[in-house]
C-alpha cells in the first residue's frame, strides 16, 4: 500500500526518541528499535508499505496507526486559517490609561511611556465608554479580560478607577464577567491603590527585573536613580492580603540572560506568585542578542525547567510563566494557525480613543485600526496584520514548528525587519530550541508519571 | 507482563489519536467476524449514501428518480432509516401513512 | 314433432351454455402494494378490483394447483389469497412467541401444506435487543408454527426450491444449499460469491413465469452479470453482460433467447453474444419490477405507482398504467 509521511520531528532521548505530529499536535514516545526503522525509510516522499520488510513494517504499521503515514494522496495541506475577523468577538482589551510614565526604563518600547506622541492621560470617560465596547462585542463570550495598561496605568487613577467601576456595573448589566489585571512599575504602590487592587481583586503584574543591580540598571527613574527600593517597599503591602494573583513581569537584556536563574528564585523569594521572564524586544541594534547570550538564556531556560521537573515529582508547580503555558500547550496537543490573538478578538485602546491590534504596536500608524467611536476595521485589522505576516507563508511552512509558533510575535518581527532592516526568520532557531526544550521537558514530565501536574496545567490554559 | 510498547501516547493529542486508532480496528474486526454485526437486513448490511448523491452515468442520472418512486420500498425493508421511516421498527403500518407517496402525501399527518 | 324440437333446442341450448360455462384462460398481473394488491388483466390492460391486504407486500408464490396466491406482507404476515375470490382467505403472523421475525424469502413446499421462510428475528429482554440468529424455517401454512430450521449465514434475502434435487438454495452473500429431504434440514453446500467479489440484490425475482429460472443481476468491481439459478435442475451460471447496465432484476424471454432487465432504463440483452442490444429510457422514472406477458408481446415496467407497457417488437410504450398504490413486485399467472 503506497504511503506518505506526515511531517513529523524526531528529538532523541536516552532510550528512544519523542516524536512530534506536526499537523497533529501529537506527541509519541518510541522506543529505540521504532526510531532505527523511521530512520531507514522517512526519507522517502513515497513509500510502498508492501514491500518493507516484515520487522520493520509492523513497527511502520504501528507508525501508521500513530498518524505518522497516510495513504497516498490522502495527506491533507491545510490551507491557512481564513477566519473572518468581523466575526470574531472580543475577548481581551488592553487600556493604556496613561501614554506616560514616572520611570525611563532603558528599553522602553513605549518610548518612556508615550509612545512616541505626547504624554496623555486616557479621560475616564473614554475609559468608561471602553470597558463596554469590550462587554457590547465579546458576542457569546461568558468571561473577557480588561488589562490596564499604560505607560504607567497608575499616573491616571481616575481613569482606573472609571474603568473599574463601569466595568463592576455594566457586565452585571449584560451578565458577564469582567477579569481585571494591572500591570504596573510598582513605584507608585501606595496603600489606598493597594486597598483599591484588594477590594476589586485586581489580577497585579509589577515589572520587576531581578535583584537590585540588575533591575536598577534596566528601570531608573527620571533622576537615574535606581527604582528597586521602591517597589520591594511597597511589595509586602500589595501582597500580604492579595485577593488576586501577583506576578512580576521580568525583562532582561541579553547581556542579562545569563542571570535569568539567579533572576527568577530572586523574585520567588520576595513572594511572587508567578515569575515570567521576556527577553527584551529589541528597539535598539544594541538590544540585538548574539549566538553566545541565546545559548546562556536557553541554558537557564533549561535548567529552570529541570527544576520544574523535580517539583512536579513533589507534585508542585514551579511557577515559571515560560514554561508553564508552554507545557500546557504541549499536554494538550493544540497547534495553532496564527501567533497570536492580536485583532483576533484582542485589541488595544490608547489614550486618545484609537484602536490598535496590539499594546506593543501602539503608536505605530500601520496597526491603527480603527477608534473607539467606530470601532475596529475589519480590512484594516487584516491589512495591518498582512503588513507584518505577509511573504511568510513559504518559510514556515516548512518548519516542523509550525503549529506550534506560527510565526512569532508580530512586534519583534516588525522592530528586527522594519525598524532594524534585518531578515525575516532571525528568531526562527532560538524558537525551535525553547520549543524542543519545552517538548523534551514534557515528554520526562509525562513519562516520569507527574499525571497530576499536568491535569493542573491543562486548566490553566483550556479556555 | 506486557510486552513494552514501541510507541507510547504522550499528550492529549496522541492518545485520541490512540483511540481513534483502536476504534477503527474494532470496526474492521466486527466486520471480518461478520456474526457480531447482529441486525436486520437493510439497516447494516447497506451503508449507501442514499438516492441523492448516488451519481451515476446513465440517463437519468442518479439512483430512484423520482426519489419517491423508491421512499416506500425502502421505508419498509428499511434501508436507509435516517432518510425515510423505517418499517421495521418504528413505522410498520407504512401501508397506512399512505399507499402511493407521490399521489397521497398529502394525506400524511 | 314438438318433443324432438324442445330436444334439440335443449342440445343447442347445453351446447352453448357449456361453451360460456367453460371460463376464458385468464393472464393476470399482480402488482404486489402498500394495503392491497392490484390485478391487471393482461389481455386488455385493465385493472381488475383491488385485493385488499393488511400491511405492504413484498413477495409471492403461487400454489401448484393456482388455487391460492399466498402474499408476504410486512415482512411477517403471510396473507393466502383465495385466486377465485380474489381475497385474503387467511393470514398468519410470524411475529409469535416473543420473537420479532422478518421474512425475507419464501418458497412453498412441494407438499402445498407448509412453506419455507428464510427468517431474521429479533426481541427486547431487560431494555437490550437480541437479535436471533438467521435460520431458514419450515412453517406451517395454516397456524404460522416453525416445524424445523437449520441456521444460515446472515446475508440471505431470497430463497429458490429444487424440485428434483428436495433443495433448497438460500442466496444471500453467497449460495447456501439446504438439503430438506431428510428429517433435519441441512446445510450441504455452498456456492461462493462473496470471494469472488460478487455484489447482487436478489429481491426482484420470477420463478414460474420464467420458466423456472430465478434471474438475478450481479456486478463484479463494475462489470456486470447475471446469475441464474434453475428450479428445475439446481445449475447455478454466471453469464457476464458485455455492456454497461444498471438494473434491478431481469426476466427472459419467452424462448429464453434474450433478457429484459430493469432500472432506470430497460435493457435488452442478447444472451448468446451477452451484449445489450437496446437501451429505452423509462419515462416514468425508476423502475423495480419487469414482467412479460405470457406470449413475450409486451413488457410490463413497475416504479412508483405507474406501470409502463412496452410493446416487445417495437420497444415503443403502448400504455402507462397509474396504480393507486407504490409497487414491489410484479408477478404473473394464467389461470
Amino acid at each position: 500500500m503506497l504511503c506518505e509521511w506526515a511531517d513529523h520531528q524526531v528529538f532523541g532521548v536516552a532510550d528512544g526518541a519523542i516524536l512530534f505530529g506536526v499537523d497533529q499536535g501529537s506527541l509519541f514516545f518510541i522506543d529505540a528499535e521504532t526510531r532505527g526503522a523511521l530512520s531507514r525509510w522517512n526519507d522517502r516522499p513515497l513509500l510502498d508499505l508492501d514491500t518493507v520488510p516484515a520487522a520493520d513494517r509492523e513497527i511502520l504499521e504501528g507508525l501508521q496507526k500513530a498518524r505518522f503515514l497516510t495513504p497516498a494522496g490522502k495527506l491533507r495541506k491545510h490551507p491557512p486559517l481564513a477566519l473572518d475577523i468581523g466575526s470574531i468577538p472580543l475577548s481581551t482589551m488592553v487600556l493604556e490609561v496613561a501614554q506616560d510614565c514616572n520611570l525611563n526604563c532603558t528599553y522602553c518600547y513605549a518610548d518612556g511611556g508615550s509612545y512616541g506622541r505626547s504624554a496623555r492621560l486616557l479621560d475616564p470617560d473614554m475609559a468608561r465608554q471602553a470597558v463596554r465596547k469590550l462587554i457590547d462585542e465579546s458576542g457569546n463570550k461568558e468571561t473577557v479580560t480588561l488589562v490596564l495598561f499604560g505607560g504607567e496605568p497608575l499616573l491616571n487613577m481616575s481613569a482606573v478607577k472609571a474603568a473599574v467601576s463601569e466595568a463592576g456595573t455594566y457586565a452585571a448589566e449584560k451578565d458577564k464577567q469582567v477579569f481585571i489585571s494591572l500591570t504596573t512599575n510598582g513605584t507608585l504602590l501606595k496603600p489606598d491603590i493597594i486597598d483599591f487592587i484588594h477590594e476589586h481583586k485586581l489580577a497585579v503584574s509589577i515589572s520587576l527585573d531581578g535583584p537590585p543591580d540588575v533591575h536598577d540598571s534596566n528601570r531608573p527613574d527620571m533622576h537615574g536613580k535606581g527604582s528597586y527600593a521602591t517597589i520591594a517597599g511597597n511589595l509586602r503591602g500589595l501582597l500580604n492580603g492579595a485577593t488576586a494573583p501577583v506576578a512580576a513581569r521580568v525583562t532582561l537584556t541579553p547581556s542579562q540572560w545569563y542571570r535569568s536563574e539567579e533572576v527568577f528564585y530572586h523574585l520567588l523569594q520576595l513572594g511572587f506568585h508567578e515569575v515570567g521572564i521576556a527577553p527584551v524586544s529589541p528597539v535598539r541594534r544594541d538590544l540585538l542578542p548574539d549566538a553566545q547570550q541565546e545559548d546562556n538564556l536557553l541554558r537557564s531556560f533549561a535548567s529552570l525547567a529541570r527544576d520544574f521537573l523535580s517539583m512536579a515529582q513533589l507534585k508542585r508547580v514551579l511557577p515559571f510563566t515560560n514554561i508553564i503555558d508552554l507545557l500546557a500547550r504541549l499536554h494538550l496537543g493544540q497547534t495553532k494557525s496564527i501567533s497570536c490573538g492580536a485583532g483576533y478578538g484582542y485589541l488595544a485602546v490608547d489614550a486618545s480613543g484609537s484602536l490598535y491590534v496590539c499594546h506593543r504596536l501602539v503608536g505605530e500608524e500601520t496597526f491603527r485600526v480603527g477608534d473607539l467611536d467606530d470601532g475596529a476595521n475589519p480590512g484594516e485589522i487584516r491589512r495591518a496584520l498582512d503588513a507584518v505576516t505577509c511573504g511568510k507563508q513559504e518559510m514556515c511552512s516548512s518548519c516542523w514548528a509550525r503549529t506550534l509558533c506560527s510565526g512569532g510575535c508580530h512586534y519583534d518581527n516588525h522592530l528586527r525587519e522594519n525598524r532594524l532592516g534585518l531578515p525575516p526568520g532571525g528568531s526562527c532557531d532560538f524558537i525551535r530550541r525553547w520549543l524542543q526544550l519545552g517538548i523534551e521537558i514534557y515528554a520526562e514530565l509525562k513519562r516520569s508519571g507527574a499525571e497530576e501536574v499536568l491535569q493542573r496545567l491543562g486548566k490553566r490554559v483550556k479556555c | 507482563m506486557d510486552k513494552k510498547k514501541r510507541i507510547e501516547a504522550l499528550n492529549e493529542k496522541a492518545r485520541a489519536i490512540e483511540t481513534l486508532a483502536s476504534g477503527e480496528q474494532n470496526s474492521v474486526k466486527a466486520l471480518e467476524e461478520g456474526g457480531l454485526l447482529a441486525m436486520p437486513v437493510g439497516c447494516s448490511t447497506i451503508y449507501d449514501t442514499g438516492w441523492e448523491t448516488n451519481p451515476r452515468p446513465s440517463n437519468p442520472v442518479g439512483m430512484c428518480q423520482p426519489s419517491a418512486h423508491d421512499y416506500l420500498g425502502c421505508a419498509g425493508d428499511c434501508w436507509w432509516p435516517a432518510q425515510n421511516p423505517d418499517g421495521m421498527t418504528n413505522s410498520p403500518d407504512l401501508e397506512l401513512i399512505c399507499s402511493s407517496i407521490i399521489r397521497d402525501w398529502r394525506d400524511i399527518k | 314433432m314438438k318433443s324432438n324440437y324442445y330436444r334439440l333446442i335443449g342440445i343447442v341450448t347445453f351446447c352453448l351454455l357449456a361453451l360460456v360455462g367453460r371460463s376464458e384462460a385468464k393472464e393476470l398481473i399482480f402488482n404486489l402494494g402498500y394495503g392491497k394488491v392490484q390485478v391487471i388483466d393482461v389481455g386488455s390492460d385493465e385493472l381488475l378490483p383491488d385485493i385488499a391486504i393488511k400491511g405492504w407486500a413484498r413477495e409471492a408464490s403461487f400454489s401448484a394447483d393456482k388455487k391460492y396466491f399466498y402474499v408476504t406482507a410486512s415482512r411477517h404476515w403471510i396473507h393466502k389469497v383465495d385466486l377465485k375470490e380474489m381475497k385474503v382467505v387467511h393470514t398468519i403472523d410470524m411475529h409469535s412467541g416473543g420473537w420479532d421475525r422478518f421474512i425475507f424469502g419464501m418458497e412453498l413446499a412441494e407438499d402445498g401444506k407448509t412453506a419455507y421462510v428464510n427468517l431474521l428475528s429479533r426481541k427486547t429482554s431487560k431494555g437490550e435487543a437480541v437479535v436471533g440468529t438467521p435460520n431458514v424455517a419450515q412453517i406451517d401454512l395454516e397456524t404460522g408454527q416453525i416445524l424445523r430450521s437449520v441456521d444460515v449465514p446472515f446475508g440471505v434475502a431470497n430463497l429458490a426450491y429444487v424440485k428434483s434435487k428436495k433443495m433448497l438454495y438460500a442466496i444471500g452473500q453467497d449460495i447456501t444449499m439446504i438439503d430438506v429431504s431428510g428429517k433435519d434440514m441441512k446445510t450441504v453446500d455452498q456456492h461462493p460469491m462473496f470471494d469472488k467479489n460478487m455484489n447482487l440484490l436478489p429481491l426482484f425475482t420470477y420463478g414460474e413465469e420464467n420458466n423456472g429460472v430465478v434471474l438475478i443481476p450481479y456486478w463484479i468491481g463494475e462489470a456486470p452479470g447475471l446469475l441464474s439459478i434453475d428450479k428445475n435442475t439446481g445449475k447455478i451460471t454466471e453469464t457476464a453482460v458485455k455492456d454497461p447496465m444498471m438494473v434491478y432484476g431481469a426476466i427472459y424471454s419467452p424462448d429464453m433467447k434474450k433478457a429484459y432487465a430493469n432500472m432506470d432504463e430497460l435493457y435488452v440483452i442478447d444472451l448468446a453474444t451477452q451484449k445489450v442490444t437496446n437501451v429505452e429510457v423509462i419515462p416514468q422514472g425508476t423502475t423495480f419490477s419487469v414482467m412479460t406477458s405470457a406470449d413475450g408481446k409486451k413488457i410490463y415496467l413497475q416504479g412508483g405507482p405507474t406501470i409502463t407497457i412496452y410493446d416487445t417488437q417495437t420497444l415503443k410504450v403502448i400504455k402507462v398504467l397509474e396504480m393507486s398504490t407504490d409497487g414491489m413486485l410484479l408477478r404473473r399467472i394464467t389461470l
